[in-house]
């Protein structure tokens, strides 16, 4: 009878050892983030292969068939020609935003003038990579400098922000999720307003604008670059639909992205732009 | 050790499991849950507290949640089950469904409250309950596929 009894306390002690050591682990993890090796380590050595595994049926499909098309010389001439095409579209990207800014005979601003000349392509591991959330995890990592904060692209437009990196692999934050507020600007008139996600992927929202506001359907709206998070001058999207609700205090507008958020298979890392995370 | 590596064979195929359903957003069954909370039911000297503590920070990593708040649950969980297996056993798997709805709800709302207190973040509560409901109408697939392979490896 003692043994039982024993054995129950013990099994009791350690509940209460790993209970407090599970609050430890967050407070640790929340406040002074030093376990940011420990989840690296997790999911370098667990998470990334078993993720790779799992979406490997689906590649070894695509790339069958992928082979079946296309021979090596024409790949490799394709290649060349994409990345000529990428830089392209990139820099076409802010010519447009600087289009608009100098209808409004204003001065550039100094960080918009650079174009950025280093990008990195980074293919799409999984494209949710959270069930409520709206996460991709990435194939590049530490390993290839990626840093948290770092602006991601598409061909379009802005896609959203690195939020978590490991050795091999990192996690991207889409601005379509419920959790992403930008800083953004409306071309146009310079105005700033904050672009929200929304929970349907292909829409984004402007929540707090003000009823007489200066807005037309087809705006382009940019990142303004405020609060040092998103470089400035990346095109976001275009204003499709103004409701003006005289009920309600705020207008409702809805921001269609340019880009296809969420279903890209590959993304842009920019380079020339740090953001200041250390307020975080 | 075969029963070490069955049980290990079985929580990477749910780990898995995990990884692909995030498609199905909030609607996707807590398989590390259901296969951790069978394996103690039917073995319970099989996974303990320690094991389910780090299954627990695993799942933080693969969720991307605060590490130590899904750890947490899952040793609330295994103890429990570990209290009460004697009476959870002889239920029948239908019982047992309500009985892991119930745990998971207290499971899911904790997880709401520390994320409530830590982030400021918006919490919908859809984000958190459905897969509670898709889990315990899960539970009877789980079961049975778990314990064939159990019966056929002779797992005990």
């Amino acid at each position: 009878m003692e043994t039982v009894f024993k054995k129950s306390f013990k099994e009791f002690y350690s509940f209460i050892i790993l209970v407090l050591l599970s609050i430890l682990t967050i407070a640790a993890d929340y406040k002074y983030n030093q376990l940011d090796y420990v989840r690296s380590l997790l999911n370098d050595t667990v998470i990334y292969p078993i993720d790779y595994l799992s979406t490997m049926p689906k590649k070894i499909l695509e790339a069958s068939v992928e082979e079946t098309q296309i021979k090596e010389e024409m790949e490799n001439k394709i290649k060349l020609l994409e990345n000529e095409n990428l830089k392209l579209k990139i820099q076409l990207q802010e010519f447009q935003a600087l289009k608009d800014e100098n209808l409004r005979l204003r001065k550039m601003s100094e960080a918009s003038s650079k174009i950025s000349d280093k990008q990195t392509l980074a293919k799409v591991i999984n494209n949710k990579a959270h069930p409520s959330k709206k996460i991709v995890s990435i194939d590049k990592g530490k390993k290839d400098g990626v840093f948290i904060g770092q602006n991601v692209l598409g061909l379009k437009g802005l896609i959203g922000q690195v939020i978590e990196t490991s050795y091999l692999s990192s996690k991207v934050l889409l601005i379509s999720d419920l959790n992403s507020n930008i800083p953004s600007q409306i071309t146009r008139t310079g105005e700033k307003v904050i672009v929200k996600g929304k929970e349907k992927s292909n829409e984004l929202d402007i929540p707090f604008a003000p009823m007489d506001m200066d807005l037309k359907l087809g705006d382009v709206i940019t990142t303004s670059g405020m609060a040092d998070r998103f470089k400035p001058n990346i095109p976001i999207g275009k204003i499709s639909a103004i409701d003006n609700d005289k009920e309600k205090k705020f207008a409702k507008i809805t921001v269609v992205p340019n880009e296809n958020i969420g279903n890209s298979s590959e993304l842009i890392l920019i380079w020339d732009y740090k953001p200041n995370t250390k307020n975080e | 050790m075969n029963n070490f590596l069955i049980i290990l064979v079985t929580l990477v195929i749910a780990l898995a499991l995990t990884i692909i359903t995030f498609v199905f957003g909030e609607y996707s069954p807590d398989w590390l849950y259901l296969v951790v909370i069978y394996w103690i039911l039917a073995v319970p000297n099989s996974i303990g507290l320690t094991t389910s503590w780090f299954i627990g920070l695993l799942t933080d990593v693969a969720f991307g949640t605060i590490l130590g708040s899904n750890a947490l649950t899952f040793v609330l969980i295994a103890f429990i089950i570990t209290k009460t297996y004697k009476f959870v056993r002889y239920l029948t798997v239908y019982q047992q469904s309500i009985i892991i709805f119930l745990l998971l709800f207290l499971k899911q709302t904790i997880l709401m409250w520390i994320d409530g207190m830590i982030r400021m973040e918006e919490i919908v509560l859809s984000a958190y309950y459905w897969s509670v409901l898709i889990s315990s109408l899960v539970w009877p697939l789980v079961y049975f596929v778990l314990r064939y392979i159990r019966r056929k490896y002779d797992v005990v």
